[in-house]
């Protein structure tokens, strides 16, 4: 019976072999799989690695935009966000200290950087608190990121407040491409460690799922005098995400997170209501929080849809003696629609109401301590095809916020494509930055010293409530270019123009009684009256060289000129431009080696601080990987090669900042 | 999930499924001894991936053709007709060819609402297909089930 031990479908047992990477009597593996012997299964599971859809809207996109794909994050051996966002360009990344980093976009940056907005699945992670980003508690399993989005320049029409300088939007995979088992471990010097376990499926036909536990462990930073900083911190993160394909035109996705952090950090405090004392501590950090996101579209045409979304998040952060309590609920209308031949229009509405309790920390209060702000926001945008190669887009976003009432963010972009591969953009945009509960509502103890008669003297810093709203009008002007199928290079240059910038203003000391013992108080009050002007450029490329090899060089500079308002006695502001690196150079370097191995290498180069005291320094990061067969990885990734430890930053406020060592990983990626 | 170590082009991914899909479909009045005429316009990448795909393979004994073709062209020849969005005629090769028993396949959002048959569209970085079955029927065209059970089918409207 010859039949018995024929292959019954012998195309499919040669594309299984294919996939395995098991020779098949070559001598060596072929530049591309035999898609010829393949099933329609198999096709059905290949992925295409030309441009999309998607990036080619974005090559067409009046902003400067830089994607960080999935293959970007898995080579780079980056086992968090902030280090995956330092490849790119216009994006200084500062770590701090162990859990805190400083991220911006196009300057000013420091732990709150108040100026980029930042959305996991478009939900906000920008915290009203303080106008910033606690970027320890943006855990998304790196394996799951589908991209991120980093848009350079105001995204106040589209986006909202905050997204002054820019936009981070980080977009998971949908559950759909996630199915089966998923487990990853990585251990490596200094303690660090990181498990991921996770599994996906269907829920019936239209249904997809996946379910994730997530720990990660980090040793300590080095202080700046070389002994260890008590900063190691661990993170457990659970989440899961579901999306439904309800009809043809019907799509839902559900998704939500639980996460805990426990951290350390070294602070300096002045006490109000002990005596008076300053002390430098060991503080513990913690953190529980979780969230749940919904979001429904419904797709009438490709030219046609509406999407409503809602989210809720809620945490508790302990840091500082004090616990800080949010809770945030959102809801969120878009749709998008042709008017026309010419007019393709997106316009939506958003709520906002979010609680807090502030308690008060070692040396800070806030008055009230709880308080509950409602967002109302409405936006229009109409992208008009005035002729074939010309897009001019207008939209504009008004807000009522809590704090400053309405404000307007218009924005006019022109896209000019003469060839199907280049194109030429300009763009004018206003944005604005919403006060934040530090801004108006907060008292710091600072500083004390003792004066004459054997008395003290306390420095105390408050917001004022009667804060102007920060704006922002930038210019901007990019050029982009696909050469050809192996180079596309992609350069931008901005000029902002910042008013109502936050300075620090001191009044006249007086004797205050309260709290006790009686003691000078000298007021520093936290005001708007500066202005700045900044100016710059990105610039980066996509090198094929070969086939199996691709270099990314991207460079960055800015200027910063910030001054204080006539009648303003501010001395700070005018530091701004020493505490943003002026130049910024990258090299990474993608390659395919045979027998299925990667070398990946990264290279940065970072101008100095001089407003911090802090040198420029290099960054060398490498990763070797290694795809076992179809379901295993290994790879092993040094970090911050080039030296023992270095300073990144400098400290922030009254938190010391610390050394980040070099340091190296190994790790095994299962799939099944 | 499978980790996928080359690059594959949108183009030869489009044209390994253009050869699949003649497995899949009978046309009325077809013979043994006449050749599978697989035609291309308007996508010279995908015509040159198809020749690799279909050197020397038949499929139910008949020796499978690729033909580049420019419009305006007779398409009476052609089994299959891929119109590929590099060209401006796209609307017309299709106007002539719905005339004809062609199965006809595009890369355009608006394909199967101009009365095409079945329309690749890239979904997360996949190629997906959707067949017109309406469109199929009224050629004279049969596609397997096993085809259309890998597709996302569409109607006419009514």
């Amino acid at each position: 019976m010859r039949q018995k031990f024929l292959p019954t479908r012998p195309i499919t047992f040669l594309a299984i072999l294919v996939l395995l990477g098991v020779k098949t009597g070559a001598q060596a593996p072929s530049p591309t799989p035999d898609l010829t012997v393949m099933s329609l299964e198999d096709l059905m599971n290949v992925e295409v690695t030309s441009v999309s859809k998607k990036e080619q809207k974005l090559s067409q996109a009046a902003a400067a935009v830089y994607v960080i794909t999935q293959e970007d994050i898995r080579r780079s051996g980056a086992i968090n966000i902030p280090d995956v966002l330092r490849m790119a360009p216009g994006v200084d990344v500062a770590q701090i200290s162990g859990h805190l980093w400083a991220i911006s976009i196009r300057g000013f940056g420091e732990r709150f950087t108040d100026k980029v907005l930042v959305l996991i699945d478009g939900r906000s992670v920008y915290t009203p608190t303080n106008s910033g980003v606690n970027w320890d508690q943006q855990d998304v399993p790196l394996e799951d990121i589908e991209r991120i989005e980093v848009i350079r320049g105001p995204g106040g029409t589209v986006w909202g407040a905050n997204a002054v300088n820019g936009v981070i939007n980080i977009i998971t995979k949908s559950a759909k491409t996630t199915h089966g088992g998923l487990i990853t471990a990585a251990a490596g010097s200094n303690g660090n460690a990181q498990e991921l376990v996770q599994y996906g499926g269907a829920i019936g036909p239209k249904g997809s799922y996946r379910v994730f536990g997530n720990y990660v462990n980090v040793g300590n930073t080095t202080a700046v005098d070389g002994t260890p900083a008590p900063d190691n911190w661990h993170t457990s993160h659970g989440g899961f995400r579901t999306d439904w394909d309800i009809s043809r035109r019907d799509a839902l996705t559900v998704q939500g997170d639980l996460l805990g952090i426990h951290a350390g950090d070294t602070v300096s405090e002045t006490f109000f209501n002990a005596l008076p004392l300053q002390a430098t501590l060991n503080t513990k950090t913690t953190v529980g929080g979780g969230n749940l996101l919904a979001r429904w579209s419904r797709t009438f045409s490709p030219n046609s849809d509406i999407s409503i979304q809602s989210y809720y998040d809620a945490y508790n952060r302990y840091e500082e003696g004090g616990l800080e309590n949010r809770k945030t609920f959102d809801l969120d209308f878009h749709h998008h629609f042709a008017a026309g031949p010419r007019n393709d229009i997106v316009w939506g509405l958003g709520y906002r109401v979010t609680g807090d309790n502030l308690g008060p920390e070692f040396s800070k209060i806030f008055t009230p301590q709880q308080r509950t702000d409602h967002l109302y926001s409405a936006f229009i945008q109409d992208e008009i095809r005035a002729t074939n190669l010309l897009r001019l887009t207008l939209g504009s976003k008004v807000e009522h916020n809590g704090y400053t009432g309405v404000e307007f963010e218009p924005s006019a972009q022109l896209v000019w494509t003469p060839t199907k591969r280049q194109a030429v953009w300009i763009s004018i945009a206003r944005a604005i930055r919403q006060p934040a509960r530090t801004d108006t509502d907060i008292q710091i103890a600072l500083a004390t010293f003792p004066v004459d008669n054997g008395n003290f003297a306390l420095v105390e810093l408050s917001g004022s409530r009667l804060r102007a709203t920060e704006r922002v009008l930038a210019y901007q002007l990019g050029y982009r270019a696909q050469v050809n199928k192996y180079l596309s290079f992609d350069l931008a240059g901005f000029s902002n123009h910042y008013s109502n910038v936050q300075t620090t203003e001191s009044g006249d000391p007086f004797f205050s009684a309260s709290p006790g013992p009686p003691h000078l108080l000298v007021p520093l009050t936290f005001e708007d009256d500066a202005h700045a002007w900044t100016y710059g450029g990105e610039a980066f490329a996509h090198w094929n060289v070969i086939r199996r090899w691709r270099i990314s060089p991207g460079y960055a500079f800015i200027h910063i000129n910030a001054n204080p308002d006539p009648g303003s006695n501010d001395t700070m502001v005018a530091g701004l431009g020493g505490v943003t690196p002026h130049h910024k150079f990258e090299v990474r370097s993608l390659l395919n080696l045979p027998h299925n191995l990667d070398l990946d290498s990264a290279f940065y180069y970072i101008g100095s601080l001089p407003g911090e005291g802090l040198p420029s320094y290099g960054r060398f990061d490498s990763r070797l990987g290694w795809r076992a067969g179809e379901h295993t990885e290994f790879s092993v990734v040094g970090q911050n090669l080039l030296t023992p430890r270095h300073s990144e930053d400098g400290d922030a406020f009254n938190l010391s900042h610390t050394q980040i060592k070099r340091s190296v990983y190994g790790k095994i990626t299962w799939r099944f | 999930m499978k980790m996928q170590s080359q690059e594959i082009e949108e183009y030869q991914l489009k044209a390994a499924f253009l050869f699949n899909f003649t497995k899949f479909i009978s046309w009325p009045q077809a013979d043994a001894s006449s050749k599978l005429t697989v035609c291309v316009v308007s996508a010279k990448e995908v015509a040159g991936a198809l020749e690799v795909v279909t050197k020397g393979k038949s499929v139910d004994a008949r020796q499978v053709v690729v033909q580049q073709l420019s419009f305006p062209a007779t398409l009476e020849t052609c089994q299959l007709l891929f119109i590929g969005n590099n060209g401006k005629k796209a609307e017309e090769v299709l106007m002539a060819a719905k005339k004809l028993p062609i199965v006809t396949v595009g890369e355009d959002e608006k394909f199967l609402r101009r009365g095409g048959m079945i329309n690749f569209v890239l979904e997360e970085g996949k190629l997906r297909f959707e067949i017109n079955t309406d469109a199929a029927r009224r050629a004279g065209i049969n596609i397997s089930s096993k085809l259309l059970n890998l597709a996302k089918i569409v109607r006419d409207k009514s």
